[in-house]
């Protein structure tokens, strides 16, 4: 063990800082610095920005496009993206669909759907839950049936994520009504244009409709659209389930992020004639976010520098640091609430669904609206990828074998 | 020492409850929300028919007796049926500082009119920099040859949108702290009076309040100083007591719909409700509703037998716990939900937003523990 910084590291986030500062327009970062979630045009503007230079699909093979980078290079390319307010790109396409088309798909589906992806024209969204099967994935309802050289669709999706926004959709139906639940269901890649697919916006707590239910009437989808085997789907959904946990759980950049911004803010606010920040009873608590921060940050520096092993959680080290990495956020963003004060109860619209309804006039500091929307996207954070509760029995099963 | 309700308290509470049953439905709350209402003065007035805005302000003042206890007992039932109604912030608050300032004519009619549900009163005391505390402000308050020009800002003005007088605290231009606090009454129509915003997280009203060179006359002067400031301090603790028994009420709510809700749902094959970690979860959120009441308890203890320092700081001390509980209480309730909890169709949510709410007003948890820490020591090195 010892701690000298890299040099090679630092110089990498010399360059991707040069590179944000450079190529990150200032109306694309607005919503993600103020805390809102990236509309369409902001994720795939900067999807785009990131292709040019090579950047926009880290994790990916060189071979599909990606830039070669180590796993810490990748880790500090997200943090910098995300202390700079980029938008977040297109996580059901580059981290989710992606990797699934290049390890699992055939030549052909390589060709078509990965650099539609790669250079931001085409937004995935995934459909995987439903009403009735959310934690239960594998009790999904949806059948695909063969007829001739189309599966036909009929069923029903829920809490698709951008789904208004969505080209393609890739989603999990059942093609073996009589096989035991994991071994029935088939992975289909769906534009969603095809007739027969509705989509109906969810109002969410903060007043937004990222979420949307999707139906399925007699949708036909081409054989071509099938991943790999037919009943084969569960494998490829547990291999893009794991990469969901791996590359998205700790999110221990937006927590950095999250620091930062209370401190700025702090320092701003008054509480009488002094900054916030000085009043102990407020520095007290956020030193003690800040410290389990750095124990998180740490974590998760020790898995991409040796990868799993016994003394930092071995395989359950992606659900310890999804339930933890989440909860911190909670609390962070409640805290980010408090320092804003009285403003912290108001109600800022979410226009992430509405572009026409941005830039409005708000009352209170320009700092002030999103925060609440981030706090209460955050509650989500500890349901989806498996929730926290799910994820404490994968803790107990891997450790404990209980 | 009784620590159970009276009978008369007994028959307030049930009768609360039925008329928040039947009135209160979560598709009224709906539509209403979805129409942009934050007060509907048609369900204001049946609050005031009921007799609530009359409860806690003593028969001699035109109320109808009875104490903050009472008020605790409405206001947790309200909590719990989500009303839309400020009834804490626009029926109690205001209530407590015009009963103490009744020998003012002006005070004692709109007294009468907000018990009579006619006049909806809003207090505009809090500002950015206040954080809790009525004497850090910067609206200022100008002499002129027959009144004054009050100029600035306040924040979180519940009832603020639609309110037709206001109760507006300043400091004297010139002056500073204490001596220079000023407690106007004025109506919604002077010249210069605007309401900014739009409204609350939870959907209730909330509204910034700006002041551009208002003229009132010297009548509109309620208090000043020292007089000003003891009333201040007493009403805010009873409204941070009665806000308190709301978040009791919110974290019921949760509970009760969150119960019924994992009872129903079926996931593996299995009720919810099967998973022992989940009848753990329930069990500290019911455990923390129980000592919230507790709480809220303390807080009524402290406002009937102590003195202001010690009053004060038990009232903070009892909001920093109750909203801390308070906030994960219902927000487990829409962990247990899953993704319908955090959707608008689902009531569990509405409980989570309430206790945002209510930890925002009369100061957050920075305050009321810097409060609570202050008097602490100061018993320390008393003894
Ligand atoms: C903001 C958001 C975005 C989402 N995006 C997508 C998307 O793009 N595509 C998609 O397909 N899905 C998406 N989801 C769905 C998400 O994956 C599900 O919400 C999740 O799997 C939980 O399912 P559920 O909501 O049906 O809750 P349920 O399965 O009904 O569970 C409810 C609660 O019960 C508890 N619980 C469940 N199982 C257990 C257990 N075994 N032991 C103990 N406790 C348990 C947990 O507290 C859980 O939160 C999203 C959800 C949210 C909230």
């Amino acid at each position: 063990m010892d701690f000298e910084p890299d040099s090679a590291d630092e110089a990498f986030r010399e360059e991707v800082r040069a590179f944000l500062k450079a190529e990150l327009p200032e109306d694309l970062a607005v919503r993600g610095r103020a805390g809102f979630l990236s509309g369409h045009e902001e994720a795939m503007a900067w999807q785009k920005i990131l292709a040019k230079k090579g950047w926009s699909v880290p994790h990916w093979p060189v071979e599909y496009g990606g830039p070669k980078w180590t796993a810490r290079q990748r880790y500090i390319f997200d943090e910098e993206c995300y202390l700079a307010g980029a938008p977040v790109t297109n996580i059901g396409g580059i981290g989710l669909v992606g990797p699934v088309i290049f390890t699992f798909g055939t030549p052909e589906q390589k060709e078509r759907f990965l650099p539609g992806i790669r250079n931001g024209d085409t937004f995935w969204v995934q459909g995987f839950s439903e009403p009735n099967a959310g934690s239960d994935l594998a009790s999904l309802r949806t059948t695909a049936v063969r007829d001739g050289d189309h599966y036909v669709i009929n069923g029903q999706k829920i809490w698709t994520s951008h789904g208004k926004f969505g080209d393609w959709n890739f989603l999990l139906a059942r093609t073996d009504p009589s096989a035991k639940k994991q071994a029935g269901i088939s992975f289909f890649l769906l534009d969603i244009k095809t007739p027969g697919v509705t989509v109906r916006p969810i109002e969410s707590l903060e007043g937004s409709h990222h979420l949307a239910e999707v139906f399925y009437d007699n949708v036909r989808v081409p054989v071509e659209n099938l991943i790999g085997e037919e009943n084969k789907g569960w494998n490829y959904t547990k291999f893009l389930l794991f990469n969901e946990r791996a590359f998205y759980g700790a999110e221990a950049p937006a927590l950095k992020r999250y620091l930062q911004k209370i401190k700025k803010i702090a320092s701003m606010e008054r509480a009488g004639d002094q900054p916030l920040i000085n009043r102990p009873t407020f520095a007290a608590r956020l030193a003690e976010l800040e410290i389990e921060m750095t124990a998180i940050d740490m974590t998760v520096s020790r898995v991409i520098a040796h990868g799993l092993d016994e003394r930092n959680g071995g395989a359950a080290v992606g659900s310890i640091l999804k339930a933890r990495g989440t909860e911190l956020a909670q609390k962070l963003t409640d805290m980010l609430v408090e320092t804003i004060g009285d403003y912290g109860a108001y109600y800022y619209p979410d226009t992430n669904d509405e572009p026409s309804l941005r830039n409005l006039p708000f009352t209170g500091p320009d700092y002030a609206p999103g925060l609440m929307a981030e706090l209460i996207y955050r509650r989500a954070a500890s349901i989806y990828g498996g929730a926290n509760e799910v994820q404490r029995n994968i803790v107990s099963k891997t450790l404990f074998g209980f | 020492m009784e620590l159970q309700l009276s009978d008369e308290q007994k028959l307030i509470l049930e009768s609360a409850q039925r008329y928040a049953t039947e009135e209160y439905t979560f598709d009224k709350r709906r539509k209403r929300v979805a129409e942009g209402v934050t007060i509907d003065r048609a369900a204001w007035s049946q609050l005031a028919e009921l007799g609530w805005f009359g409860i806690g302000v003593p028969e001699a003042a035109g109320g109808f007796g009875a104490s903050t206890i009472e008020n605790t007992l409405i206001a947790e039932t309200l909590g719990k049926a989500q009303a839309l109604e400020p009834y804490t912030m626009c029926g109690v608050f205001p209530a407590r500082l015009l009963t103490a300032f009744r020998q003012n004519e002006a005070a004692q009619a709109a007294l009468e009119n907000l018990i009579s549900g006619e006049a909806l009163v809003a207090v505009a005391w809090s500002e950015a920099i206040s954080r809790g505390d009525p004497l850090a402000i910067e609206t200022k308050a100008s002499r002129t040859a027959d009144g004054w020009v009050l100029s600035g800002r306040k924040t979180l003005v519940v009832g603020g949108d639609a309110a037709d007088l206001f109760l507006v605290t300043a400091l004297e231009d010139g002056k500073n702290g204490t001596e220079g606090l000023r407690l106007f009454l004025i109506g919604k129509s002077v010249a210069g009076l605007s309401p900014e915003g739009d409204k609350l997280i939870d959907w209730t009203s909330g509204v910034d309040l700006v002041l551009q060179d208002v003229k009132v006359d010297q009548s509109t002067l309620l208090a000043s100083g020292e007089d000003a400031l003891a009333v201040l301090s007493s009403s805010l603790d009873e409204t941070a007591v009665v806000l308190c028994a709301e978040a009791v009420g919110a974290m019921e709510g949760a509970i009760e719909v969150t119960s019924q809700y994992i009872r129903d749902r079926h996931q593996y094959g299995v009720s919810l409700s099967s998973f022992q970690v989940l009848q753990h979860r329930m069990a500290d959120m019911v455990m923390d509703m129980v000592l919230a009441r507790s709480a809220v308890m303390c807080a009524l203890q402290a406002l009937a037998n102590a003195g202001p320092a010690e009053r004060s700081a038990k009232v903070a001390g009892c909001k920093a716990f109750v909203t801390r509980i308070g906030k994960w209480a219902t927000s487990q309730g829409i962990q247990l939900h899953g993704g319908y909890g955090i959707t608008e169709e689902y009531s569990v949510g509405q409980f989570y937003k309430r206790l945002l709410v209510i930890d925002s007003f009369l100061g957050r948890q920075d305050f009321q523990l810097e409060r609570y820490t202050k008097w602490m020591i100061s018993g320390l090195s008393a003894t």
